[in-house]
């Protein structure tokens, strides 16, 4: 068999094989699911407000959910805790690593009922590798058993931490997806929306 | 000493020095509190490092060549990131050094960060230096052919080492843009120690390379003189 006969059928092949392997990628529909995008972001769980804050009134993960849930038509639906964190960012650090260590359960003013849903986003600021614990608070009730959950996080470099084991291991009873990552201070970048919505194309329900 | 003894002491040596930093480095293994004693007990053999070979910081430019301004360049790199890396540690420190309540914050969380990132280069960058000493050591006590096979072996690990080093999330270290480390939590632990000696490697041989370029430049520039 010559050469020249040879490379043109393995080109095909493999052309065919790509093609194939393309058309089996469903990007996910969301117009046959309820969807909901539950987010935590620091900006409605902290004390008053400080420069930054005031330059940017909506907090990085909760801007990601607002493109989230434009892109596939959410609702939202954000977790706040009774008691706020301080307004110094070095304090609530020590505060969120003390509540992980202690496994904590800080109270929430309210809890979302998200009963009607069979899909969640589900959104988090990546505090020491992990969600904030006020989001273990709104899994031990429960409420997301039986249900699809997509995470994304903003981050300053650990991107999901071990927060994806944390979640699996925190909801045996859900579907829990590959997420998106942002670094927090790139969150409410031009970029964002392309991303995001690059992000759930790629999705498969 | 038995020079076979003399290369086993070494290697003792360093491969223990190698185990605590892959400790320190690759925190995913340790976790925080044994990081940090890790850490400490590691900046005192550094300390011991340091005064076992004091006499070589008075010649770093032995000579005013390409090769002794490289060697100069990887050795106050090395300095200041160890430093860097050892004081922003104890500020951000939540074990061993708590007790001195040190202020901390996103600034020296990144420099932390990023300093343990520039240590990580700058000693592999340092162990190149001795890439052909290590050679010659392992060809004169166990053969030319194991020499070779190492060689071998440390170019294919150390291409793969580069090719972590050289990224954005490197360089977002590298830049202080990231106050946290990733560590994937997916893979095995082992991935962790492999990249991070891969990392190290990478450096490594890449240092050897630039030394064995900048001496045969100097030494033809020696020779030049001479014939002058």
């Amino acid at each position: 068999m010559k050469l020249r006969n040879v490379l043109p059928a393995c080109a095909l092949a493999v052309s065919c094989l790509l093609g194939s392997a393309a058309s089996t990628a469903v990007a996910a529909d969301f117009s046959s699911h309820k969807t909901a995008v539950l987010y935590y972001t620091l900006a409605q769980n902290r004390i008053g407000g400080d420069d930054w804050q005031q330059e940017h009134p909506v907090g990085n993960t909760e801007y990601l959910a607002q493109l989230i849930a434009k892109d596939t038509g959410a609702d939202l639906f954000s977790l706040v805790q009774v008691k706020p964190y301080p307004n110094d960012y070095d304090e609530v650090t020590e505060i969120a690593r003390a509540e992980q260590q202690q496994g904590a359960r800080p109270e929430l003013k309210e809890v979302p009922d998200l009963s009607a849903y069979d899909v969640v986003f589900v959104g988090y600021p990546c505090w020491w590798g992990s969600y904030p614990m006020a989001f273990a608070t709104y899994f031990d009730t429960g409420a997301l058993n039986g249900k699809t959950v997509i995470p994304f996080t903003t981050h300053e470099g650990s991107r999901f931490g071990h927060s994806l084991t944390d979640l699996k291991a925190a909801l045996p009873q859900s579907k829990v997806l590959d997420g998106f990552a942002k670094r927090g201070s790139d969150a409410q970048d031009e970029d964002s929306a392309a991303e995001i919505t690059e992000f759930l194309q790629d999705l498969e329900l | 000493m038995n020079p076979l003894k003399a290369l086993l002491k070494r290697s003792m040596f360093f491969a223990l020095f190698i185990a605590f930093l892959v400790l320190v480095l690759c925190m995913r293994i340790s976790g925080v509190w044994l990081h940090e004693w890790a850490a400490t007990l590691f900046i005192l053999a550094v300390l011991f490092h340091i005064k076992s070979n004091a006499w070589q910081l008075g010649h770093l430019l032995y000579l005013k060549s390409a090769y002794f301004y490289y060697r100069a360049f990887v050795t106050s790199g090395l300095v200041l990131a160890f430093l860097a890396v050892s004081i922003s540690g104890i500020f951000i420190s939540h074990f061993v050094f708590a007790w001195l309540d040190l202020p901390w914050g996103r600034v020296m969380r990144g420099l932390h960060t990023a300093a343990a990132e520039y240590f990580l280069i700058f000693v592999g960058l340092h162990a190149g230096l001795y890439g052909s000493k290590v050679q010659a050591l392992i060809k004169d006590n166990l053969g030319q052919a194991v020499m070779r096979g190492c060689v071998l072996f440390s170019y294919v690990v150390a291409a793969y080492g580069l090719s972590l080093l050289f990224t954005e999330d490197t360089l977002n270290k590298l830049i202080m843009r990231d106050s946290f480390a990733f560590f994937d939590y997916e893979a095995p632990l082992i991935f962790s120690v492999i990249d991070t000696l891969a990392r190290l490697l990478g450096a490594a041989v890449l240092s050897s390379l630039c030394s064995s370029l900048l001496l045969g430049i100097s030494a033809g520039r020696g020779t030049d003189k001479l014939k002058a």
